[in-house]
């Protein structure tokens, strides 16, 4: 075990708490038990995961796992009794959680409340599930307790007592949240119902979590209220300011619910606090924030787990105690880091299969945390439920479809079966969802596709799915798609479908034809669409630096909480050389996104330009602790450290590093155009190398025998996730494009060299052949640039770790193909057949040639 | 633990003086968690209990006249 630095650790849940609304309220001074833990700890945004749906999210944050690795994928499940659907249930979950991997270390937790815990887990401690607080009958009728519900089963009639009723409820309680509560028709208006079960129901749990903190010995509490949620979804709509749809007389009613359940969120997390005693590590979160402002949808779509549109992407996140730092802002915590901190601060390792991290740079001391395969292989008692009573709901709705179909058992009734379908749709949905989220996109288009296939009309379905595409610049699937989901809207285009089109004209690097679709798209629906972001881009790939600014500017507008927009701006002001408004353009995107290396990256850059080498090198180290793979930070680094801050030994330390990096092999072909780049393409294929081409552009007069290109390799300038899927292949880059080449692979290049005039004289002719220039109209200033170009390439090539180079003479290749490709051979490691490759020669193709 | 349910609870103020708990109970009383509920019931059952019997006194007492 590793250094023990937290005694006890108390975890409270809120629900969907977010700063924005948290923050105002501490300054004036109505949330002080908050403020006070929030001055005395670390603090920060916690990044949330897609879908929010929180019984997925509260798994993560018990597990430290994305929710394909977990099992709990929706809110609800199907009964694996096939007589329909319930709740989603702790035994549907695959993997230990916190507080198993702390009964196999003899240590006490207990948990309450927690989504989702039914049926109550036998741990050592008390459990008691999500299905313990809510009433369902009126308090005249009998409130029964589901089985299950309370672990050590003993205490449940205890804790069975201690639940409040909403109809115990009066007016003392509800005036705070609604002072003219006494002017609403009950009969007409169900919010104020809604209200008091929700004050009942958070009411209940701190009830339970009270006791449990006063009466019972622990080493871990584990407390979750959902209030803060349901306050929000009831009654952010009338949360000021004002929304234009909402009448005066409802806003005047329902105005201070949001704020009030806050402030009642404060006064128990003070009596919370007081039990727990000092000492306790505490660490309040919530599963993602709730949009408290213009960023209120107006009207949700009608379709399963709409409100979760109403979630902000950040929740909260604050950690207070023993050996943790005072009054600080952590950044780049995610939900799912909670589990691997909490391991570590209790010296336990974490499980490499996490997908968290330890969230270190909360504590005083520099710890390194331990770590272990996974929780999951380890034997003990776990306190998990016995393996018999866990189960896979999904794979139990298929046997069961199994058993019917086979006439073993009866089908269930329509509606049951209905039910059950729609579930398991729904909850394929959310994991293709979850799978994307964790960049595991080829997992989620096999989902996706059999859900489209089998659900055409469900369009958000083939969205998705046309986005997983996207995503991994998929261009022709993602216009297949697209192309269905018209003919399923009759041969109407969803705005959604044009912006996608859009995007993927980007990728195609047709960023003009992109910026035509936008700026259309803007003009026919100013109101509906915001294209900001997709037109800055369009701006800067075209390096209309101005316009660029201004899409941004207007994005920033309209959410000044939107990182990309303030890193887009920055690269707008970086480009144009106005590097201190750079510098805070970067900022500003690192301070809202943290983890976000490439503003990182373009910070170093800027602060590489203003000669604040220091500052520089810091940003360049901290893009590399997100992403070590951006060799090209390291290359920054090991000049920054050799030339300005006199380091030499970290700079070489970076520069081993740079190998370790390298992702593998590509073997290029470069040259200028016209310098026999296709000919030597297609001595390759016939040596034996795998091409990397996509066969668009088809063989004509210039080219007869083809030209061996890949589309995607024009827009490496701007895209470079293409380079991953060119490893171990040969690919033709011309010269211009080879300074964009990605720094983490490793390059052989074969530069075609042929004598100037010739080149230009060739590519005149196709130009002319072409009819783009006229037979007599020779364009000699393209000498210069080419000239510049290849001096370049003499000097910046030798000097890059991960590239070396041989300059083959395209007269040599011609005139003896042998003994040039022999050269060639011996360079790409004596695997190819030269011979079969020399037969690629055709002098008759050799029709420019110099007197020289 | 039954007992808890029983036993009489008394609520302090920050400064040790006895708080008197309102009948209609109050959210402090929720937030201080399960004593704050325990003792607000035990209010309302007291409060009722005498309510019941001044009923019954009344109707006694209407009843003799």
């Amino acid at each position: 075990m590793g250094k023990r630095i937290a005694k006890k650790v108390l975890l409270i849940g809120w629900d969907a708490a977010d700063w924005k609304v948290i923050s105002p309220l501490m300054d004036a001074g109505h949330m002080p038990t908050l403020e006070k833990l929030v001055n005395g700890g670390v603090m920060g945004n916690f990044a949330t995961l897609d879908p929010p749906l929180s019984p997925t999210l509260w798994t993560s944050i018990s597990t430290g796992k994305r929710p394909y690795k977990h099992g709990i994928i929706g809110f609800t499940e199907p009964d694996p009794s096939g007589k329909g659907i319930r709740p989603a249930y702790i035994t549907s979950r695959k993997v230990k959680a916190i507080w198993n991997i702390f009964n196999q270390h003899d240590m006490k937790s207990h948990v309450v409340g927690w989504w989702p815990s039914h049926p109550a887990e036998p741990i050592n401690g008390t459990m008691i599930s999500n299905l313990y607080q809510r009433a369902t009958k009126p308090m005249n009728e009998p409130w029964p307790m589901l089985d299950g519900t309370v672990h050590p089963a003993e205490k449940a009639d205890f804790y069975k007592k201690l639940r409040i009723h909403p109809g115990e409820l009066t007016a003392a309680h509800i005036m705070p949240f609604i002072p003219d509560a006494a002017k609403i028709d009950q009969e007409k208006d169900k919010r104020l119902g809604m209200l008091t079960k929700v004050i009942a129901d958070c009411s209940t749990i701190h009830a339970a979590a009270t006791y449990i903190l006063e009466n019972e010995e622990w080493d871990f509490v584990g407390v979750y209220y959902d209030a803060i949620d349901h306050f929000c979804h009831g009654f952010m709509k009338f949360h000021p300011p004002q929304m234009p749809m909402v009448p005066d007389d409802l806003f005047n009613l329902y105005k201070d619910v949001v704020i009030s359940g806050y402030k009642y969120h404060d006064m128990m997390l003070e009596r919370l606090l007081q039990l727990a005693g000092p000492d306790v590590t505490v660490m309040l979160i919530s599963d993602h924030g709730f949009h408290p402002d213009h960023l209120r949808p107006i009207e949700l779509p009608k379709e399963p787990a709409a409100p979760a549109l109403e979630h902000s992407p950040y929740g909260i996140f604050v950690l207070n105690g023993p050996g943790i730092k005072k009054d600080e802002r952590i950044y780049g915590a995610s939900i799912l880091d909670v589990t691997p901190t909490i391991l570590t601060m209790f010296g336990l390792p974490i499980g490499a299969d996490m997908d968290g991290n330890v969230l270190v740079n909360a504590f005083e001391e520099s710890i390194i945390p331990d770590k272990i395969d996974s929780w999951d292989d380890i034997p003990g008692n776990s306190g998990e439920h016995p393996k018999d009573k866990q189960e896979d709901p999904y794979a139990a709705a298929e046997a069961m479809e199994q058993l019917i179909e086979l006439g073993y058992i009866e089908r269930p009734s329509e509606n049951i079966e209905k039910a059950i379908k729609s579930t398991v749709n729904e909850n394929n949905y959310y994991l293709a969802r979850s799978y994307m989220n964790g960049r595991k996109y080829n997992e989620a288009i096999e989902i996706l596709t059999k859900l489209f296939e089998e659900n055409p009309s469900t369009t958000r379905y083939g969205m998705r799915l046309a986005h997983a595409y996207q995503s991994i610049n998929k261009v022709a699937e993602t216009r297949d798609v697209l192309s269905k989901l018209k003919d399923v809207q009759q041969g109407r285009e969803s705005i959604s479908m044009k912006i996608m089109e859009g995007n993927l004209l980007l990728i195609e690097n047709r960023p003009k034809d992109a910026m035509t679709l936008f700026e259309q798209i803007e003009k026919d629906m100013p109101s509906v669409a915001r294209v900001n972001m997709q037109l800055g881009r369009c701006y800067l790939a075209l390096k209309k630096w101005k316009k660029a600014e201004t899409a941004f500017l207007n994005e920033l507008e309209h959410d000044p909480g939107n990182s990309a927009a303030h890193h887009g701006l920055g690269v707008t002001h970086l480009r144009r050389k106005n590097f201190e408004e750079a510098v805070d353009c970067f900022l500003n995107a690192v301070g809202l996104t943290y983890f976000f290396p490439f503003a990182h990256y373009h910070l170093g850059e800027a602060l590489y330009y203003m000669q604040e080498y220091e500052r520089s090198a810091e940003a360049f180290e901290v893009c590399l602790k997100m992403a070590p793979g951006i060799n090209k930070a390291r290359q920054m680094l090991t000049t920054i450290y050799n030339d300005h801050l006199k380091k030499p030994e970290i700079a070489e330390d970076h520069k081993a590093k740079i190998q370790e990096y390298f992702k593998g092999d590509i073997v290029i072909v470069s040259g200028l155009p016209r310098s026999g780049t296709s000919m030597m393409m297609q001595m390759m294929d016939k040596g034996g190398l795998d091409i990397f081409t996509d066969g668009i552009r088809q063989p004509d007069e210039n080219n007869p025998k083809g030209y061996y290109e890949h589309e995607l390799v024009k827009s490496l300038a701007r895209n470079k996730n293409w380079v991953k899927d060119a490893m171990g292949k040969c690919v033709k880059v011309i010269s211009q494009l080879l300074f964009e080449l990605p720094a983490n692979y490793k390059y052989k290049i074969i530069f075609m060299e042929r004598d100037l005039d010739e080149v230009i004289q060739s590519q005149h002719k196709m130009l002319v052949r072409d009819g783009k220039a006229k037979e007599d109209a020779l364009n000699i200033r393209v000498l210069n640039v080419f000239k510049q170009n290849l001096e370049r390439i003499h000097t910046w090539v030798p000097a890059q770790q991960n590239m070396e180079i041989l300059f083959v003479s395209h007269r040599n290749l011609v005139n003896d193909p042998m003994s040039e490709l022999q050269k060639v051979n011996a360079f790409l490691g004596n695997t190819l057949n030269i011979e079969e490759m020399a037969k690629v020669v055709d002098k008759s193709l050799h029709r420019e040639k110099s007197a020289k | 633990m039954e007992k808890k349910q029983a036993q009489k609870i008394a609520i302090t103020t920050p400064d040790g003086k006895p708080f008197k708990i309102p009948v209609e109970g109050s959210l402090g009383l929720l937030a201080l968690g399960y004593k704050g509920v325990i003792a607000w019931r035990q209010v309302r059952r007291q409060y009722q209990k005498a309510r019941e019997a001044n009923k019954q006194q009344t109707e006694n007492n209407q009843t003799d006249n």
